[in-house]
């Protein structure tokens, strides 16, 4: 019968993949420098740790994602010791954005993808991006970004499934059928010294000229959030609880444990190689 | 909880070197980015290539802490810590939208009552701004403008409530009033609760209790109305 043959040929196929051995460092793997944690929504609260701390209910409303434990309260030891639902597991960090609203019904994202990449600087700077230090806060993108022609806005809307739609500062219409996703990418360039600042920004920089500025002179892997909404079509049903698409920004918490960022960054960062949510080289 | 340090020696090593380096290749910039790592990050092929958002990947927007900017901003004195000034940042914030709000009650309600009371509060909510703000510069953060000014935030009129307020008068005024009043004051006592209970300074947090008593009364004497429950 043809499906047994199917079947049958498809069991060699898989047990050959099974017993493939590791591919030896550097063969055959994919040159971008590259780990990721997906971390898909975990709750949501009008608290924000990193600008109100100790005082919730001060904040817009937040869409948290990792962490299971976090809020206004939250220090690193709380989150080192909360659960959270991040593949990779070991990946205990927080991470939060303003809340979309359909017509004033929150809407939560239907995949969240927490890439960790070298790009953005030149490969020389690449090679020796350092850890992010635990403990590590960024805010990134502009909460009070007045309009799509606000250079302080960081944010970039699109469609997935859907590349012909022009990506945008603010929504986008995406065709039925589509997601409409947000990426947003975080400074890459730490001052070596402080886990945050007094503004919540200052404390790391984004590149110029494909290297760190001296003022921020440690490159640490740059963080970029790509979030798809299961929601597509006329763009002004929606907003944001901070306002405007050109509103979204991110907050990152980190809490990797040292030993697994440090080896993510020897092994997929700094010799600019792809690899999965275990580290490991895809 | 800022102006924590995070430095292992290997780490000041490498960021030494970091330094190092990046002053030894200075000038040698704009190299063009690599065209698989620019591919980074798309995993799922669906986004156009190059999906690093304008602006970001040469240079950060003017609002993102520009590199000629320095050293990082301190963190609070001593005697303060980052509830405390969180705190006073925000009910800063929230008396700078109100109190342009409290001045329209006096030639557009028709509630005598609620218009002498409004006009208390203007009074006594500027005194209360400037108490904190007294307290947030000794704090030593606040360098500049209020970061939170000029955004939107829980218990703030917006500026399109502002304009609609200006235009309403009469019993549209105070249909339209008493809510937003009730949001920013049920806002104010909120914030100063958090404070209590995290803020470090004694005399903040006895500040907090004082505003929290003062606005939980002036709840009590807004007048009821279709406004009721409204503003949380």
């Amino acid at each position: 019968m043809r499906a047994t043959r199917l079947l049958a040929l498809l069991s060699v196929l898989i047990g050959t993949f099974a017993l493939a051995p590791a591919a030896p460092a550097g063969a055959r793997v994919i040159r971008v420098a590259e780990f990721l944690a997906d971390c898909p929504f975990s709750h949501r609260l009008p608290d924000d740790p990193i600008v109100f701390p100790g005082l919730p209910g001060a904040s817009h409303m937040h869409s948290f994602f990792g962490s299971r434990v976090t809020n206004a309260h939250t220090t690193l030891t709380d989150l080192q010791n909360g659960a959270t639902n991040c593949n990779p597991a070991v990946d205990k960090s927080s991470y939060w954005v303003p809340t979309l609203y359909r017509d004033g019904a929150p809407v939560e994202p239907a995949i969240v993808t927490f890439y960790y990449l070298g790009e953005g600087v030149r490969d020389d700077v690449i090679a020796r991006t350092q850890p992010l230090p635990q403990g590590l806060r960024i805010v990134a993108g502009n909460a009070k970004a007045t309009g799509t022609g606000d250079p302080s806005s960081i944010a970039r809307w699109s469609c997935l499934h859907a590349g012909q739609v022009n990506p945008s500062k603010d929504f986008v219409t995406c065709p039925s059928g589509t997601m409409l996703e947000s990426y947003l990418d975080f400074p890459q360039c730490w001052n070596g010294r402080d886990l945050d600042s007094a503004d919540h920004k200052s404390h790391m920089a984004y590149p110029v000229g494909g290297q760190c500025p001296s003022t921020h002179p440690v490159p640490v892997p740059k963080l970029r959030q790509v979030i798809r909404y299961p929601v597509s079509g006329d763009p002004s049903h929606f907003r944001l609880a901070s306002g405007g698409g050109y509103t979204m920004h991110g907050d990152f918490f980190n809490a990797w444990p040292a030993a697994e960022m440090e080896r993510r960054v020897r092994d997929c960062i700094q010799p600019i190689v792809k690899c999965g949510a275990d580290g490991r080289p895809v | 909880m800022f102006g924590q340090q995070a430095m292992a020696p290997a780490l000041a090593a490498a960021a030494l070197t970091a330094a190092l380096v990046a002053v030894l290749v200075a000038g040698c910039g704009g190299a063009p980015e690599d065209a698989a790592a620019a591919r980074g990050g798309t995993s799922q092929g669906t986004a156009p290539q190059g999906t690093a958002p304008q602006g970001t990947a040469s240079q950060g927007p003017a609002s993102q802490g520009p590199a000629s900017q320095g050293p990082a901003a301190q963190g609070p004195a001593a005697g303060f810590n980052a509830t405390d000034v969180a705190w006073l940042q925000l009910a800063d914030a929230l008396h700078g939208r109100a109190l342009p709000m409290l001045a329209l009650a006096a030639d557009r309600s028709e509630d005598r009552a609620l218009a002498a009371l409004a006009g208390r509060m203007a009074e006594e909510h500027e005194a209360e701004r400037g108490r904190l703000r007294t307290l947030l510069a000794r704090t030593g953060v606040d360098g500049g403008a209020n970061p939170h000014a000029g955004h939107d935030m829980p218990g703030m009129p917006t500026a399109a409530d502002l304009r609609a307020l200006e235009r309403a008068r009469g019993g549209d005024f105070d249909r339209r009033f008493v809510p937003l009043l009730r949001a920013y004051l049920r806002q104010l006592v909120l914030v100063a609760e958090g404070e209590q209970r995290s803020g470090e300074s004694a005399e903040a947090r006895r500040l907090a209790a004082a505003t929290a008593r003062a606005h939980t009364a002036e709840l009590a004497r807004l007048p009821d109305g279709p406004g009721k429950g409204a503003g949380g």
